[in-house]
This record gives C-alpha cells, sequence and structure tokens, in this order.
C-alpha cells in the first residue's frame, strides 16, 4: 500500500512541468512589421511574463549568432507582454542589435518568462510574409 | 536551441530538485504535490525575503518556502540574468 502511494505521489509530482513546459511564440506580420505573438503555455492561465527576447541566425539547425537581445533591466515583479514588434524599444527593457533581418534566412527566437518559455524558428519570404519553421 | 542562460537556470533549479528528493523520496512527492495544488505556478519564483539566505543540507527543504522557490533561488544564483525567473 505504502508502494502503491509513493507511486502514485511520484508519477503525479513529475507529471508536472517544473518549469519544463513551451510557452507559443508566433512570428506574424502585423501591419507589415514583423510581430511575435506571445501565448501561454500548457495549463499555465496568465498570460507570459517575459523578462528576455532573443533572435539569433539558425545555421544547419543549431543556434547561431545573436541578431537581437531585448533584456528586461530588472527581474522584480512581472511584465505581461502579449506581443512584440521587432526592434520596437520596450519601456524597462535594454535592446542591443536588432537591425534589419535578411529574406531568405533562417531564425530562431527564444522567449523566456517567469511562466513559460518558448521558441519559434521562421523564415522572411520575398513576398513579405513570414514562414514558420518546424513543428 | 534555448536560450543559454535558461538552459542553466533550469539545469540548477532541477538539480535542486534532486537534493531534496534524496533527504526522503516520499515526503518529497507528497509534499511537492500539495504545494503544486495549493499554489499552481504561484509556487514558482523568489521571495524578496529569500535574498541572502544560504542554501545548504539544513535549508534545501526549508519548510517557509516551496519546494520551487527554494529551487529557484538556487537558479537565481547560478544564472541570475536568466529569463525564467523574477523577484517576488
Amino acid at each position: 500500500m505504502r508502494m502503491v502511494l509513493f507511486a502514485m505521489l511520484l508519477s503525479f509530482s513529475m507529471g508536472f512541468d517544473c518549469r519544463t513546459d513551451h510557452g507559443e511564440v508566433r512570428p506574424q506580420i502585423v501591419g507589415g512589421m514583423l510581430t511575435f505573438g506571445f501565448g501561454p503555455s500548457g495549463w499555465r492561465t496568465k498570460s507570459p511574463s517575459v523578462n528576455r527576447i532573443s533572435v539569433f541566425e539558425l545555421d544547419q539547425r543549431q543556434r547561431g549568432r545573436t541578431v537581437c537581445s531585448v533584456n528586461r533591466l530588472t527581474r522584480v515583479g512581472t511584465v505581461e507582454l502579449a506581443a512584440w514588434r521587432y526592434g520596437e524599444r520596450i519601456e524597462g527593457f535594454d535592446l542591443q542589435g536588432c537591425g534589419p533581418l535578411e529574406i531568405g534566412r533562417n531564425y530562431g527566437v527564444t522567449v523566456s518568462g517567469s511562466y513559460g518559455s518558448g521558441v519559434a524558428f521562421f523564415v522572411l519570404e520575398r513576398t513579405g510574409s513570414v514562414r514558420k519553421l518546424g513543428p | 536551441m534555448w536560450d543559454p542562460d535558461d538552459q542553466l537556470s533550469l539545469l540548477a533549479h532541477e538539480m535542486t530538485h534532486s537534493v531534496q528528493w534524496e533527504q526522503g523520496p516520499v515526503s518529497f512527492a507528497a509534499r511537492y504535490t500539495g504545494e503544486w495544488l495549493w499554489n499552481g505556478s504561484d509556487a514558482y519564483n523568489v521571495p524578496k525575503s529569500m535574498l541572502g539566505m544560504t542554501l545548504d543540507s539544513s535549508t534545501v527543504r526549508a519548510w517557509n518556502y516551496t519546494f520551487d522557490e527554494i529551487a529557484d533561488y538556487m537558479a537565481w544564483q547560478v544564472a541570475p540574468s536568466a529569463g525564467r525567473v523574477h523577484l517576488k
């Protein structure tokens, strides 16, 4: 009985994410601008609290050079962001790089925050659209 | 492919759980489950009152903080610039 209870508790607790679940990141074109939409992850109901956004080159399916880095200046409290337009300054965040992206090149974006982190891969098309890569 | 600082932070977080687990698997699972059910995602992140606290074998399962708060405090110390943890 004790072992059954232990197994139940173990599987129950291990079933929880323990911060490894993924938030949703949606690369999209809004008003002609590359915009990343953020959604809550898995079971979480709160909006994503964003502390850091990185856009990087994707080379041979590996993380390459970081071309844009957005870092929150403090980690006190939370800032909920539903979306971020590429290159746009956010109050309370430090922005580095974020120059023009190349059409036809593969990029990745990671978003990390207190209620789940997310990653997405994308390529900008000549037509002015953005195509999400991978699953 | 994840943010390298986040990976380091998460690794420190999970390693802390392994130490908590080693000090009693059954009590760990029971308490962790209870904390998760009671607090949900609020069980995470670092209370300001933790700052300056020394983590060792006697405090890694302190009762006045959740297991995840303690694990996030360790992660905070290892990778303070990571985006996955904040002070609350």
